[in-house]
């Protein structure tokens, strides 16, 4: 064979490469036109009354004729779903499903939008002692469960305790706070706690305080037993049917591909719209986006700024903007064995005022996050956006010529590679922004990625001397950071040897109080603390964008359960 | 029975060479510097030495690891394959679940790389240097050199999403009922519980993955098939063939064909073992929950059951796969020997 046809060849074979490439690079132009959605297989219903701000039973609206179901399909990306049963889930994914099924004895109110106090949900009513240490329910009685069985005192019990009794992921909710819980009768509640904490209503709120079917858990081997972490057997049951009192049930739950929820027949609330809500995992974000255009999805999460970017004004669509309680902070060791120069005060007060955050906002995320002052996130109490640092490039010099290194010094980062910090940013481009933006006041920062595992080990162990990470919430009260962060020895503060005497006691004491305006002071000053000793600089609080189909009503984002399916309709 | 005792031997040598694969994975696993349970324990759980103690001693992490390895191989023999640590599953109960996904793919992608890579390299041989010919040597060209992920978000945005020819990501419409797992293939599953709505719908969402994912075999059988074409296109005997007066279509098929399938039953071989590969990108793309996934994402979070589950599982495929090409080799031409 003649050599120069072959050359030939491979050259017209790779232009023809390359050109599919460019093609499939372009982003499809706003002129291409907006693809049909799939025929409207579901005929909208008669969407319920609009759900009761007091709920109250309410008619379950009969729909006239036989209408043809009326199914929601949510597309998801990944799912970090390991269980269903609310009493062991603790991962991102499963809170939305579990909102569907399961349901608390408290919320958030205005349809979750309202997350700095709580309203009663399985509860008719609540009191707080005044020293915030006994917590006593009064129970609704009208509620059922899916079985058909009445919600009583007993299941409520059952249920905290299990969840305490597992020993899993989220059992210190129950067992760090609560030292005895009884039913006083069939329809009251009364939780006592091990020391007073004002934290603990808006804890129970988290899906992991899920009150369950005692009599059908029981039956599935469940138990709430001191033994119930080798005893209870009802795991593998709950992982694919559901014993809530929520307004639809588990149907059917295949790992790595969907979850699918059907409407709860006995539901106290009320028919819901949807007969079937399927959540579906399509991994790749493009692959997530295309579902969405042409109508196989109707809400697709976790879509890239790009994509959102592109879909806005686009009237098929909404875009739901919410703000998250997740965050993304640099981390500065104060030990000095790690580092000598970031021991010194100054010189972390420095690289706090060499941070260039708006960029990191505006230029890299698009204006999708708020920039978090520190630790905090913004939105709960004692939070103010004006508390955040400024970039200050001068200062930020000064400081560094007092601490005694005008001639520059050399910091390590170690983070972890190719991982999307707080679920929004590369964490490769957080650090090589934080490198330039350091580099302008004469520090050195040598970034060193590793893989997220042994990253996450080091940095647990305190072996560190700086590095970016993310904290996602426990529950919906600053005290879940403030315990965190500013008490020695705690989770996040003995990573970085933090230690500092005034922030403790005040976020320590905090939490024994309930007049709020007291309590918001005190976080403040705890935030203003942590600010000054610049070892936890807070960098973005991602905003989480979801697009849905126009069609749908009442797509709320709420930082609790991502979205509450109870209100959502066509 | 040569055969039967062929693959007596095979078996025998496979068996230390799978322990070897299990001491690698172990070791591998063991000096990534980082502790599983960071993984799947939380922040709060890991601060409860309780509960740590309690998850350290039930996956025996609390061992020291040979004593780990040891118990692990004993597990082994007698077909444990363990327990993951993320998903409180037994991994054999995992790759039940995930793996038919996978072979449901791969032996569509295998079919469509056999059925359109042989014949167009048997014709761009029989056709060299007309159009034929560089029509297939540009098409192998592309697969070959164009990633596998890339095409398949090519393949989704234009036959899914412009053209609407084809489903979107995922097995099956997710809105028909599915039939009872028998298999887990779904459309063998379909059929047997008669339902063709599901089986069409599962054969749709078949096509446009195996295609892709078929794409790179398929280039390379055709590039084999053709070059050992024409190379035997040029052998005396053929221009016997041809003197005898047979006719062109009988000399390539009957007499070339035949020969030049040797190479060919090695490149679909290793094709077949190349699309466990291929096959996470793929899976990723279209949403296929399948075995790559697995796979992955158990080596994320560390979850040292699954990893080595899957490798093993790759292991006994690819000597199986072997196996295969060496027994066919030995069909195929009489010369070949197997011992």
């Amino acid at each position: 064979m003649s050599k120069p046809i072959n050359r030939f060849i491979s050259l017209i074979g790779c232009a023809v490469a390359m050109s599919l490439i460019a093609t499939a690079c372009a982003q499809p132009t706003p002129a291409v036109q907006p693809p049909t959605p799939a025929q409207p297989a579901e005929p909208t219903q008669p969407a319920p009354t609009e759900a009761p701000a007091q709920p109250a039973p309410t008619e379950a609206p009969t729909p006239t004729q036989p209408a043809a179901e009326s199914v929601l399909v949510v597309g998801l990306p990944k799912a970090d779903t390991r269980t269903l049963d609310p009493h062991r889930q603790y991962e991102i994914t499963p809170p939305q499903i579990m909102r569907a099924t399961y349901e608390t004895l408290v919320t958030l109110p205005d349809k979750g939008t309202t997350i700095d106090r709580v309203e009663p949900l399985l509860a008719e009513s609540f009191e707080i002692s005044d020293d915030a240490l006994v917590y006593t329910f009064k129970l609704r009685s009208d509620v059922k469960f899916a079985s058909g069985n009445p919600m009583t005192a007993e299941d409520v019990v059952f249920s905290f305790k299990r969840l305490g009794a597992l020993q899993d992921n989220p059992s210190w909710l129950f067992n760090d706070h609560v030292a005895s819980i009884e039913a006083t009768d069939a329809s009251t509640v009364k939780i006592t706690l091990k020391e007073p904490n004002a934290a603990f209503l808006s804890m129970l709120v988290s899906p992991n305080f899920a009150v369950v079917d005692s009599k059908v858990v029981k039956e599935q081997g469940g138990t709430d037993a001191e033994n119930a972490k080798e005893a209870d057997k009802a795991t593998d049951w709950l992982d694919g049917n559901s014993a809530g009192t929520g307004p639809y049930v588990l149907k059917e739950w295949k790992r790595g591909e969907q979850v699918v929820i059907e409407r709860n027949p006995n539901y106290w609330r009320g028919t819901v719209p949807f007969d079937r809500i399927i959540f579906r995992e399509i991994p790749d974000d493009a692959a997530r986006q295309q579902a969405l255009e042409r109508g196989d999805v109707d809400i697709a999460i976790g879509l890239d700024v790009d994509a959102v970017k592109r879909l806005e004004g686009n009237t098929d669509f909404q875009i739901i903007v919410g703000n998250t309680l997740d965050m993304t902070y640099l981390a500065l060791t104060t030990n000095a064995e790690l580092s000598k120069g970031l021991a010194d005060e100054r010189v972390r007060q420095a690289i706090k005022l060499a941070i260039d955050y708006d960029g990191i906002i505006n230029g890299l995320l698009g204006g999708t996050a708020l920039h978090i002052p520190t630790i905090i996130p913004l939105g709960l109490l004692g939070t103010d956006p004006a508390l955040a640092p400024q970039r200050d490039v001068e200062k930020a010099k000064a400081l560094l010529k007092e601490a005694g290194y005008e001639s520059g010094l050399e910091i390590t980062m170690v983070y972890p590679g190719e991982y999307k910090l707080s679920n929004v940013i590369l964490a490769d481009t957080l650090a090589a922004k934080l490198q330039e933006d350091l580099a302008e006041v004469g520090i050195t920062l040598n970034v060193e990625p590793r893989d997220p595992a042994s990253h996450r080990a080091d940095y647990r162990g305190g072996k560190l001397m700086a590095t970016i990470a993310d904290w996602t919430p426990d529950f919906l009260d600053p005290h879940g950071w403030a315990s965190a962060f500013a008490v020695e020895g705690a989770a996040a503060a003995k990573r970085v040897y933090y230690a500092n005497k005034e922030a403790e006691k005040l976020a320590l004491d905090a939490a024994k109080t309930t007049d709020p305006a007291k309590r918001a002071e005190a976080y403040r000053k705890v935030q203003e603390l942590i600010l000054d000793d610049a070892v936890f600089i807070g960098l973005i609080q991602p905003k989480v964008q979801i697009v849905a189909s126009a069609k749908l009503k009442d797509v709320i984002y709420n930082p609790v359960y991502f979205l509450d399916y109870y209100f959502m309709s066509r | 029975m040569p055969l039967l005792a062929y693959l007596a031997r095979r078996v025998l040598v496979t068996i230390p060479l799978l322990f070897l694969v299990t001491l690698l994975g172990f070791i591998i696993t063991y000096l990534i510097p980082a502790d599983p349970l960071a993984m799947v324990l939380s922040e709060r759980a890991m601060a409860n030495p309780q509960i740590v103690q309690a998850y350290r001693e039930r996956w025996g992490l609390d061992k020291p690891p040979h004593e780990r390895y040891l118990i692990y191989v004993g597990n082994l023999i007698r077909g444990d394959l363990g327990e993951s640590i993320v998903t409180q599953q037994s991994v054999s109960a995992d790759i039940a679940r995930y793996f038919p996904a996978t072979v449901e793919l791969a032996v569509a992608a295998t079919l469509i790389a056999v059925v359109l890579g042989v014949p167009l390299g048997v014709i761009a041989a029989a056709q060299r240097e007309k159009l034929v010919d560089h029509a297939a040597r540009v098409i192998s060209l592309i697969g070959v050199c164009v990633p596998v992920f890339w095409l398949g978000l090519l393949a989704l945005s234009l036959f899914y999403y412009r053209l609407q020819w084809m489903p979107g990501p995922g097995r099956v419409n997710p809105r028909l009922e599915p039939p009872p797992v028998v298999t887990g293939l779904l459309t063998v599953d379909s059929l047997l519980a008669g339902r063709g709505d599901v089986f069409a719908s599962a054969l749709h969402h078949l096509m446009l993955p195996s295609l892709v994912l078929g794409a790179y075999s398929m280039s390379l059988i055709t590039r084999i098939v053709r070059s050992a074409m024409i190379e035997v296109l040029q052998q005396d005997y053929i221009r016997t063939a041809r003197s005898k007066g047979l006719i062109e279509r009988a000399v390539v098929v009957r007499h070339a064909l035949r020969n030049a399938a040797l190479p060919a039953v090695t490149a679909i071989g290793l094709a077949f073992g190349n699309l466990m590969a291929g096959a996470v990108m793929t899976e990723t793309v279209f949403a296929w929950p399948g075995i790559g996934r697995y796979a992955v994402e158990s080596a994320i979070k560390l979850d040292f059951a699954p990893i080595m589950g899957v490798t093993l599982l790759v292991a006994v495929i690819y000597i199986a796969v072997n196996f295969v090409v060496d027994v066919s080799y030995a069909l195929l031409n009489p010369r070949v020997r197997l011992s």
